[in-house]
């Protein structure tokens, strides 16, 4: 017993020594003038963040990129200051981010870029040839699962219920074209196409699987509302080095770089 | 999020993935275990202190297993796409998330039950083979029995394992309670669907266990 309250007394005291270590960090950060910058973001948008980083130098900041897995990772890391900035979520799965786990992490904008989304096909040309009882994949995610839900709504799928924000196959209200929906990681909706109907999904995985862009039979109308910005901690939105970031990602440069490396699945947010 | 009532948490989504998790740790289980007991058989037979050692034989069986036990599960699964959708018709749905379970969960029984083979003294084997018997008498008599309890015990692991495994399934449209738990709890940010569905399967797991240790004393 005496030894587990000790070790928990150590614990106890460890960790105020290492919040304390932090809250100086946070200091003299906030006083001395910024110099090195670490940008997180995935391996898949590796080359968009690239398209900056020359100019960023030019302005005098060191820059530090780091590849990570998930938006969530992400998050995590800027709410323990291992990052500075991330560009990867966009700001529906931002703010439903920050409403889930009562957090503040802000959105930079102008946007960097907009995802492009769609209904993808190899069997019918037309979202109205879509016949009842329909295999319907959608993406599991919350967000990509609300926007294949809203686009099912658009196109007269199904009716969800009112109010709902943020969707998922549980909101359904009526199943008018009783689709049968299946919910695959977004990775792998393009790659499931042929034992399904349909699949909702953005644009862009139809371009990393090498989709021929003939087989998206419908387009969204809502890119507008799904920016991708680059993700900060709330106290530094208004920073210097913060607006030197969007003054070097909202060039000429970086949006004729955006229009090649995605081909249209994701277009300049600026 | 969306805050979903208990209604909803539990007629909508434990119940449907229930099933599905069932069904899955079932027919895998099954599956795996009925190759995976093969598997361990072929390697014991060839093994260096085996009833017919063969070198190559071994080495080849060994890396087989190796090479699939290291693959991570959802790589796995992906690499094996188009086997999966030659043999089971689709990529979506439980039904095929039943081979890559099954290919994946086959080398871990395998090993397991090998090592269960392993412990049966040699001793034993000469003797049995002294008087007369043959390669198949001595599995089915003589190795078999002597490890009933311990291959008991590495089933339960490995049905253990299956049912973690499943969870990654859910990614090809598997679902399941462990697939629920990561759509409507993880990837929604809704703690409280998500540690319901985990508390869900520590049920089922200490369940499993249960069962496995009753088996286990009873053959004992």
């Amino acid at each position: 017993m005496k030894k587990i309250v000790m070790l928990l007394a150590g614990v106890a005291c460890s960790m105020l020594l290492f919040s304390g270590c932090s809250d100086d960090k946070s200091k003299t950060s906030a006083t001395v003038e910024k110099k090195s910058i670490t940008i997180a973001t995935t391996a898949l948008a590796m080359p968009e963040v690239e398209l900056g980083i020359e100019d960023l130098k030019k302005r005098g900041y060191e820059v530090n990129i780091k590849v990570l897995q998930d938006a969530t990772t992400m998050c995590k890391a800027i709410e323990n200051g291992e990052i500075d900035v991330a560009l990867h979520p966009h700001k529906p799965w931002m703010d439903s981010y920050n409403s889930g786990n009562k957090t503040d992490i802000a959105m930079l904008t102008p946007y960097i870029h907009k995802n492009t989304f769609g209904l993808f096909s190899k069997k019918y040309t037309k979202a109205d040839e879509i016949p009842d009882g329909a295999k319907i994949i959608i993406p599991q995610d919350e967000s990509n699962m609300a926007r294949s839900l809203f686009m099912m709504e658009q196109l007269n799928f199904i009716k969800l219920k009112a109010g709902v924000t943020s969707p998922t196959d549980l909101d359904i209200e009526s199943n008018a074209k009783n689709v049968k929906i299946f919910k695959i990681h977004v990775h792998q909706v393009i790659a499931s196409l042929d034992d399904a109907d349909a699949a909702f999904s953005a644009t862009l995985f139809a371009v990393s699987n090498k989709l021929d862009p003939k087989y998206q039979i419908a387009t969204s109308q809502d890119a507008d509302k799904f920016g991708v910005g680059f993700i900060i901690a709330n106290k530094n939105k208004d920073t210097k080095w913060a607006k030197d970031i969007l003054a070097s990602y909202t060039t000429e440069k970086v949006r004729e770089g955006i229009n090649v490396i995605y081909k249209g699945s994701s277009i300049p947010g600026f | 999020m969306v805050d979903y009532s208990w209604n909803v948490i539990i007629f909508q989504i434990i119940f449907p993935s229930m099933g599905v998790t069932l069904l899955m740790v079932l027919c895998a289980t099954v599956l795996a275990c009925l190759l995976g007991f093969c598997l361990a058989i072929a390697l014991f037979w060839v093994g260096k202190h085996g009833l017919s050692p063969n070198e190559k034989c071994y080495a080849t069986l060994n890396i087989v297993v190796s090479f699939i036990r290291s693959f991570p599960f959802i790589i796995l699964a992906i690499s094996i796409l188009p086997i999966t959708r030659f043999i089971t018709g689709s990529v979506i749905g439980w039904e095929s998330a039943l081979f890559p379970l099954t290919v994946a969960a086959t080398p871990f029984m395998g090993r397991i039950f090998e090592n269960c083979f392993k412990e049966v003294s040699l001793d034993l084997i000469d003797a049995a083979r002294s008087f007369g018997a043959t390669n198949l008498q001595i599995v089915f008599k003589i190795l078999i029995p002597a490890t009933l309890p311990s291959i008991v015990n590495g089933g339960v692991l490995s049905v253990i394992q299956i049912l973690s495994l499943t969870t990654i399934a859910g990614t090809l449209g598997a679902g399941g309670i462990g697939a629920s738990a990561l759509i409507y709890g993880y990837q929604s940010f809704n703690d409280k669907i998500m540690y319901t569905l985990v508390i869900v399967l520590f049920v089922l797991v200490l369940a499993i266990q249960l069962l496995g240790d009753y088996v286990y004393k009873r053959i004992k």
